[in-house]
């Protein structure tokens, strides 16, 4: 096995070249990560030390090609197949921004060659992300159970977990047609990470998007920053990213999925960060009335239905203290943002194809009023990374 | 605890499986083999990377062992470089796909 120390300092930048929506690759102070018993790092870590190497060359050039050829199916092709079903829709006799209902864009489409063939490349593009890291992962599953079981009682931070916690359906689903989802895949958090850096379009991304995220994170307007929650946490790279922003800070983290909060903490615990993992629902946290200065969100609320969504929000104002703030940062509803047909498509195949399931339900609910009813005070003009993309929304709890 | 148990109270076996039909060129046999193809791609890439790096490591050492394969971190240029030639392999394989006899009415 190869000691990280021997590695570290040199250098794999593989990261994209362009700016996504996701934000642009900034180079940030390298770290030394914490061995851990049973640790797992054959190949060292990534250029800033954060983030582990995958376990195999292969594994990590087979997802560099999905990452390539990801990019090359949205901004090739994508773009290609994008112009097609604006000129079809054209041609069906409708405007094509704002979009006529996804019916009549699909009736438009109909059986046209390159927008299927698009979406035939696109979902191949998830499917072999998720076989490769599923297949890489598990070949060497006991191993890493071992290094989980090790982990869990390893600090700096806490995990709690809950083998009893009553799970609703919706958290269910193979979200983003990840095998096992957030909850049936023991080495699901493992999975996630390396799959979403190729998602967000950065293969070694490090929590680049979090980090630069929790630098934006409004505090209260008094200042008092002592305790923080980021609810829907997975695996806890935007909790890690507040710790350091926050050191003094009692920061937690719940979310429904044992697989993700387990694999955040090792990872919290490998950089040092002392923060608090538990397995909780978002509806029924089980805090204290008024024990929080600040709750975070962190695209959640695309994955919740309406009806979830508003005990969610229930539940937040009960447990953030007067003059807290909620920042729920998601994607923009329609009645944010109209798409296009083109987009329109692409938010379609997003629900129905990638599995998001409560995605279609999401946008089309007006989640600032339904933060208003919750009892919330909303600003529309929140800090945001990037405002054509995301819901610039927070809110805050009167006095 | 043993490792099996562990995993079993850490994980849950009632996730709901996607149900989605995965078939958009209105014949099966083709998006798997549209799929099977693209799948080669990874594959074969797997293979130049694993090429590229032995080559660079004959040229600095004279010698090669999987140890050092697995081990090596390309410079900054070689990433960049690497990541060139993935693009245009990306772009000269697959771009046959966007071949579907619509391109004198789409703007590409």
């Amino acid at each position: 096995m190869i000691d990280r120390r021997t590695l570290f300092g040199t250098t794999a930048a593989v990261a994209s070249a362009f700016t996504s929506f996701f934000g642009s690759r900034k180079a940030a102070a390298a770290v030394t990560l914490k061995s851990l018993p049973n640790d797992i790092e054959p190949r060292g870590t990534y250029t800033e030390g954060r983030l582990e190497r995958l376990p195999e060359m292969d594994m990590e050039s087979r997802l560099e090609f999905t990452q390539g050829f990801r990019n090359w199916s949205l901004r090739n092709f994508g773009r290609k197949s994008s112009s097609r079903v604006n000129e079809l829709v054209r041609e069906a006799g409708f405007v094509t921004s704002p979009s006529p209902p996804i019916d009549d864009v699909l009736a438009a489409i109909g059986d046209d060659l390159t927008v299927w063939t698009s979406v035939r490349c696109k979902t191949t593009a998830q499917q072999i992300m998720w076989n490769n890291l599923v297949d890489g992962f598990n070949a060497n599953k006991d191993a890493y159970l071992a290094e989980l079981d090790a982990a869990d009682a390893s600090g700096p931070g806490t995990l709690e977990l809950n083998a009893d916690l009553d799970i609703p359906d919706y958290t269910k689903h193979e979200i983003h047609i990840q095998p096992g989802g957030y909850i049936g895949d023991p080495l699901g958090g493992y999975v996630y990470h390396y799959g979403v850096n190729v998602f967000t379009l950065d293969l070694s991304s490090e929590d680049v998007f979090h980090r630069d995220l929790a630098q934006i994170i409004p505090v209260p307007e008094d200042g008092k920053m002592d305790r923080f929650l980021d609810i829907g946490t997975g695996v806890a790279q935007l909790p890690m990213a507040v710790k350091e922003r926050f050191p003094e800070t009692d920061v937690w983290g719940i979310d429904v999925g044992a697989p993700m909060l387990r694999y955040g903490h090792m990872r919290a615990a490998e950089n040092g960060l002392d923060i608090n993992l538990s397995q909780r629902m978002a509806e029924d946290t089980g805090f204290e009335d008024n024990s929080f200065d600040v709750v975070t969100a962190y695209i959640l609320f695309h994955e919740v239905p309406t009806e979830e969504t508003k005990k969610i929000m229930a539940e937040v104002r009960r447990i953030l203290r007067p003059g807290g703030v909620f920042f729920p940062v998601d994607f923009r509803t329609y009645t944010q943002t109209r798409p296009s047909a083109s987009g329109r498509f692409n938010q379609w195949w997003d629900h129905v194809h990638n599995n998001e399931v409560w995605t279609e339900e999401y946008r089309a609910s007006d989640f600032i009023q339904l933060m208003t009813d919750a009892g919330l005070t909303v600003n529309e003009d929140a800090p945001t990374l990037q405002k054509r993309f995301w819901n610039s929304v927070m809110a805050t709890k009167p006095a | 605890m043993t490792e099996g148990s562990k995993a079993k109270a850490t994980h849950r076996e009632d996730f709901i499986p996607l149900q989605t039909e995965d078939v958009f060129l209105d014949n099966a046999a083709l998006d798997n083999v549209m799929s099977t193809v693209i799948a080669l791609g990874s594959e074969f890439w797997a293979l130049q990377k694993r090429m590229n790096v032995m080559e660079t490591l004959l040229e600095e050492n004279g010698s090669v062992s999987k140890e050092m394969v697995e081990a090596y971190r390309p410079t900054e240029e070689q990433s960049a470089a690497w990541e060139e030639q993935r693009d245009r392999f990306i772009n000269r394989v697959y771009g046959f796909l966007q071949n579907t006899g619509t391109d004198s009415k789409t703007a590409g």
